[in-house]
């Protein structure tokens, strides 16, 4: 492997969507006074303004997307690491990276119509996703803890913004405060338990001090490493909203707009559970901390997972609903740590699961946007009663996301499953498999429950006709992550061979 | 590939299902129909019918002389040790079941044409009807285990579906959700089985787990039971046995074609078709044997007796299908699975003649299925009365139909074999006569005496149209002719081979043969004979009870003692809400949606909502919904997590 300062190839994609940053914000900056130059005044409405945002946002993404898809596949052959340890690039990075610019292009898609029906600033709005992106992008490369802090706060930062953003909704900026004084203590966490770990190895790279700890011996420097790993886990399980870090996630899901909701379900779930893997699940082994660290993820995983379930149960709020499955799923991904087993096939089985999440969540928060117009906030398990008449497809897209996020065959969630269940079935580890498998059966329940609501009960009040605005790239990204789900359900083989090649990076 | 035939035998109802359920998507979309219900009959029965022809061609030319044919399209998952192709096996055991099941279907498909004409979601009836055999192929063809599950849980979607079919109705709907709720526990144990063969075999193939257990089963004892009660679970959810068969009697809401394939003739004999698939392991565990053996047996009587006093012309059948199949039960835990196969064969011809049947009689009452309005119906649709007849004498056990031939095979392996027992004879031997007594009931009831409804009813009366009475006759005639392919070599004193046997039974008797002792010819007739008198016993009391009836029935609600808990079906139900939903439903509202859910505006206002307050105890103080209490969770957690640091210090 080389270290090398700077080189722009491995970086090609980060400069390109910096650049697509600064092209919109030169356009939003200076379109009004080009406007006056010419002696005109921007007369635009809104509406006319926000899909000029949204071309450009989503066309600009998905050149992004192609630039790292090039220089991905160009660099695949070696691995660097670049910017003084800072960041890794080249190898199968790009798959992590091309996984993450799917979220944003399919939020981005779907917020086209969601700007429009809620009147939300799209340029802005735009913006904050870009960078949000950009810190999740940088921060599954980051090399070591001062990186891994920095990304991750410039993920969450643009985000805590986003959450606020639906400015004539108390909820949004009650959601907005919760998510950002609860996400500031959990940075407390994640940086106390970096110094920890700083002060005992004395350095910030994340291998080396992954290297250097030492819990043979039982004093306090192991002590004090054994605490710094614990924070930094706590810190990240805030992210990835496990229980009891999980407080803010029903709120915050419910409070925010349904793209950012969906954005932050997946994105920022896999660029926090890629860091995890990257600290926890690698080669080296802690020694005699390894049991601790597996009994730690066993056990709030699995609380994860039971609580995560029962909760969502009793939901009638969709979205809500949704922030409990994804608090349980993240118990899921959890819970291939839980052998502690360091090998290979524990990070791919979680990569694989987080890649799929983000189609299926995609699929299921996009259903509700594209439901969600000018007069009909589609957000209740009321507000999807009988909706299989009026919208057939949009019911059947749901009813395929909510068969792959129960894991069910044939779609993507089932193959997820069962790589976690064999994680803990290799690992020995039959008693939480089997209380983990219960729970997902009764996970089946408030699943199905949709299907039930959508197809057999009749609408409370007239279902008004679906709105047409925007509607082509909500549809387009409906039948992007429908494609995946099933597909990938039906011949998993190629998303297992990319997890393996990002699996085999993140080291 | 090889024998990519096969492929067009699971494939061409996925089509079908494909088809019909684009259409019915973009139909709603539409003012004028791309379709309407004619042409997706007719699709729908061409795929399936074709698939039927593919098989009758792959079974009887492809596979003579071989053992077994297969065909893999792809290899589904490979993570580590698991390796799960997607592999299509047709041996002599699945091409039983596939024949009966295309067969079956067909039939049910050109009369689902004439019985949900003029229903305005017939498009989307279809689609489901095939999709669901299409996931029934997948269950029967899969050689492994997870394939097997895809199709497993299909089939549960797709009678989920249709049971809920016409989903207007309230009553509908939660009958399918029940089914779907029942059939998760099910699940649960076929899906905990398949771990335990995962963690201890390795392998998920079908041939390779039987092979595990018969020649080196290195799993101790203990666990190879274990791991066949746990299928045993899995099989008495699907397929309606005790203590989970409470779904099924509901799932009578559905379409009658729906109650004929699905709930009689096809997806409720999954869970046998599955005991008798894992053959090589049930052999090695004898207790999971035993509980197979008595549960069956037990469904049997139990559900027998409560046939007894329902006046529903479908409660009736339901349950007589649940105390067939435990017939069949009590046939693969003797050990006699070529017997259970061979059950499961005949019961999907009279029974489904039966629903069908069922389904006419209700097609002319206009949508009345309580008994106690109908009778004399026999003038007035005699086709469907002859057909039902024929069904009836079948399954009541009279030779030489059908149905006598399995009955009482089942009844004499039960008595014979190592592992049966002559008390689960003696409850076989009581299910049979309540069997044909509640059959010749139904028959009197409907058919005989005079028309006990209403005068419009009765001007309305009429027989069914062809495309319904065909499907009847083709299946009464199976009834009739369908047990002569294994007739006992005993009874023909060997002059005609038992075909039935000798075509499954190298296929079920490959992993270890059960040990019949040995009797004298003597016994054997004496049982079949005493077959033949509880057959003639049964129908003799339902004909002097029922046959003229002068007085009208007594009103149910007013049943004392035995009559009142057969005819309340033991209460099951009420317990059932009683002792396991309300609990659950009381922990779920009480319980996790207090302590963990605050709604965001009146939570973080008031700091206690007024459900809230019920939960008694210091936790009430920390779930305000605000943000002091979700900072409190995090260092609580943080508290736990350096908890377990300091053990190790």
């Amino acid at each position: 492997m080389n270290e090398i300062s700077f080189n722009p190839t491995f970086l090609m994609g980060e400069i390109s969507l910096i650049a697509l940053i600064v092209i919109l914000t030169l356009v939003e900056a200076f379109q009004r006074p080009i406007f006056a130059f010419f002696g005109t005044t921007d007369t635009r409405e809104l509406d006319a303004r926000n899909r000029q945002a949204s071309r450009l946002a989503s066309i600009g993404l998905m050149f992004v997307a192609v630039n790292y898809y090039i220089f991905g596949r160009a660099t695949a052959g070696e691995e660097i690491i670049l910017l003084h340890n800072s960041l890794k690039a080249g190898g199968g990075m790009y798959i992590g990276k091309l996984a993450l610019m799917g979220a944003g292009i399919l939020t981005v898609l779907m917020s086209s119509r969601y700007t429009l029906s809620q009147q939300i600033p799209a340029m802005d709005y735009y913006l904050l996703l870009c960078f949000s992106l950009l810190g999740a992008l940088t921060l599954i490369a980051a090399e070591n803890f001062l990186m891994i802090f920095l990304s991750l706060e410039m993920m969450s930062i643009p985000i805590y913004a986003l959450v606020g953003l639906k400015r004539l909704s108390p909820r949004s900026g009650e959601s907005a405060i919760k998510y950002l004084l609860l996400g500031g203590f959990s940075s407390g966490f994640l940086l106390l338990g970096i110094s920890f770990l700083y002060g005992t190895t004395g350095s910030l790279v994340v291998s080396d001090v992954i290297g250097r700890l030492t819990f043979s011996t039982m004093d306090a420097a192991s002590f004090l490493s054994g605490l710094g790993l614990i924070f930094v886990f706590i810190g990240l399980a805030f992210k990835v909203s496990m229980v009891p870090f999980h407080a803010w996630t029903p709120d915050v899901y419910e409070g925010a707009g349904t793209p950012i909701t969906a954005f932050m379900s997946v994105a920022v779930k896999l660029a926090a559970f890629a860091v995890i893997l990257k600290i926890f699940a690698g080669m080296d082994s802690f020694g005699e901390f390894d049991s601790v660290i597996g009994v730690i993820f066993m056990f709030f995983s699995l609380i994860t997972v039971i609580y995560g379930n029962s909760v969502a149960l009793v939901q009638k709020n969709v979205k809500r609903m949704l922030a409990y499955s994804s608090i349980a799923h993240a118990g899921y991904m959890g819970l291939a740590l839980a052998p502690m087993a360091h090998k290979i096939q524990t990070v791919q089985a979680v990569l694989f699961y987080g890649i799929g999440y983000i189609a299926m969540n995609m699929l299921a928060f996009g259903v509700l946007v594209y439901l969600t117009h000018k007069d009909h906030y589609c957000e209740t398990l009321d507000d999807l009663k009988g909706i299989a008449r009026k919208a057939p497809g949009a019911a059947a897209m749901m009813t395929i996301a909510m068969f792959s996020l129960a894991g069910l065959p044939p779609a993507v969630g089932f193959v997820g499953k069962v790589q976690i269940f064999i994680q803990l079935l290799e690992g020995k580890m039959y008693v939480t498999a089997v209380i983990a498998l219960l729970f997902s059966l009764v996970a089946l329940y408030f699943y199905i429950n949709v299907i039930v609501v959508m197809y057999m009960r009749e609408p409370e009040k007239e279902i008004k006709e679906i709105g047409k605005q925007s509607l082509l790239p909500v549809w387009l990204s409906l039948a992007l992550s429908v494609l995946v789900v099933i597909l990938l359900g039906l011949i998993p083989s190629p998303l297992l061979q990319w997890s393996l090649k990002w699996a085999e990076v993140l080291f | 590939m090889e024998n990519s035939l096969i492929l067009f035998i699971v494939l061409l109802p996925l089509v079908g299902a494909i088809l019909n359920g684009t259409v019915a998507a973009t139909n709603a979309f539409r003012k004028k129909e791309i379709w309407g219900e004619k042409i997706a009959g007719i699709i729908a029965f061409t795929a399936v019918g074709i698939s039927f022809l593919l098989s009758l061609y792959a079974v009887f030319v492809k596979m003579s002389g071989l053992e077994y044919i297969s065909c893999t399209p792809y290899e589904w998952i490979s993570i580590g040790e698991l390796k799960v192709s997607v592999t299509f096996l047709i041996d002599h055991l699945s091409a039983v079941m596939l024949l009966v099941v295309t067969g079956v279907s067909s039939v049910i498909h050109f009369y689902s044409i004439g019985y949900i004409h003029g229903d305005e979601s017939s498009v989307r009836y279809f689609s489901y009807l095939n999709l669901f055999v299409f996931a029934m192929l997948l269950l029967i063809l899969g050689d492994s285990m997870p394939v097997m599950f895809v199709g497993w849980e299909g089939v549960g979607l797709c009678s989920y579906l249709l049971i809920g079919f016409w989903y207007k109705d309230d009553e509908k709907a939660a009958a399918g959700k029940k089914a779907f709720i029942v059939n998760r526990i099910g699940d649960f144990g076929f899906l905990l089985g398949m771990f335990l063969i995962f963690a201890n075999v390795g392998t998920l193939t079908i041939s390779g787990v039987n092979e595990f257990f018969h020649a080196n089963n290195s799993m101790t004892f203990f666990w190879t039971n274990v791991a066949g009660i746990c299928l045993f679970i899995g099989a008495t959810g699907k397929s309606a046995q005790i203590p989970l068969y409470v779904w099924l009697p509901d799932a009578m809401a559905g379409p009658t074609p729906v109650s004929a394939l699905i709930h009689a003739a096809t997806m409720v004999t999954a869970g046998v078709y599955m005991v008798a698939r894992f053959h090589g392991l049930f052999l090695a565990a004898p207790i999971a044997m035993n509980v197979v053996l008595w549960v069956g047996a037990i469904t049997a009587l139990f559900s027998a007796s409560i046939a007894l006093y329902q006046n529903d012309i479908k409660k009736v059948l339901a349950y007589s299908t649940v105390s067939q199949l435990g017939f069949m039960f009590m046939a693969a835990g003797a050990g006699a699975f070529v017997i259970a196969i061979f059950h499961l064969m005949t019961h999907a011809f009279f029974k489904a003649c039966l629903f069908l049947g069922s389904g006419s009689v209700i097609h002319a009452m206009g949508g009345e299925q309580d008994i106690r309005y109908m009778g004399g119906l026999k003038q007035f649709m005699p086709a469907t009365f002859i057909t039902f007849l024929l069904a009836t004498i079948a399954i009541a056990g009279f030779p030489p139909l059908a149905g006598f031939f399995s009955k009482d095979e089942i009844l004499w392996n039960v008595f014979a074999s190592e592992h049966g027992s002559k008390i689960v004879w003696f409850i076989g031997a009581v299910a049979a006569l309540f069997t044909a007594f509640y059959m010749f009931r139904l028959v009197y009831l409907t058919f005989y005496g005079n028309f006990r409804g209403t005068r419009e009813q009765e001007h309305h009366l009429h027989e069914s149209p062809k495309t319904m009475t065909v499907p009847l006759m083709i299946l009464a005639a199976l009834s009739v002719v369908g047990g002569w392919i294994g007739i006992p070599k005993l009874l023909s004193f060997g002059a005609i081979p038992n075909f039935f046997h000798d075509f499954v039974g190298p296929a079920v008797e490959k992993f270890g043969h059960v040990h019949i002792a040995h009797y004298s010819h003597a016994v054997e007739y004496s049982l079949m004979a005493l077959s033949v008198a509880i057959a003639f016993a049964g129908w003799y009391i339902a004909r002097s009870m029922f046959r003229d009836l002068k007085h009208k029935l007594p009103d149910p609600d007013k049943y004392t003692g035995l009559p009142r808990l057969l005819w309340n079906k033991y209460f099951i139900d009420e317990i059932y809400i009683k002792y396991i939903v309300d609990p659950i439903k009381s922990l779920s509202t009480n319980v996790f949606l207090n302590i963990s859910d605050k709604k965001l505006i009146d939570g973080a206002a008031n700091g206690s909502a007024s459900g809230w307050n019920k939960v008694a105890g210091i936790f009430s103080k920390f779930q305000t919904g605000n943000i002091q209490a979700y900072g409190f969770y995090m260092i609580f957690g943080a508290a736990i997590a350096v908890l377990f640091v300091l053990f190790v210090f």
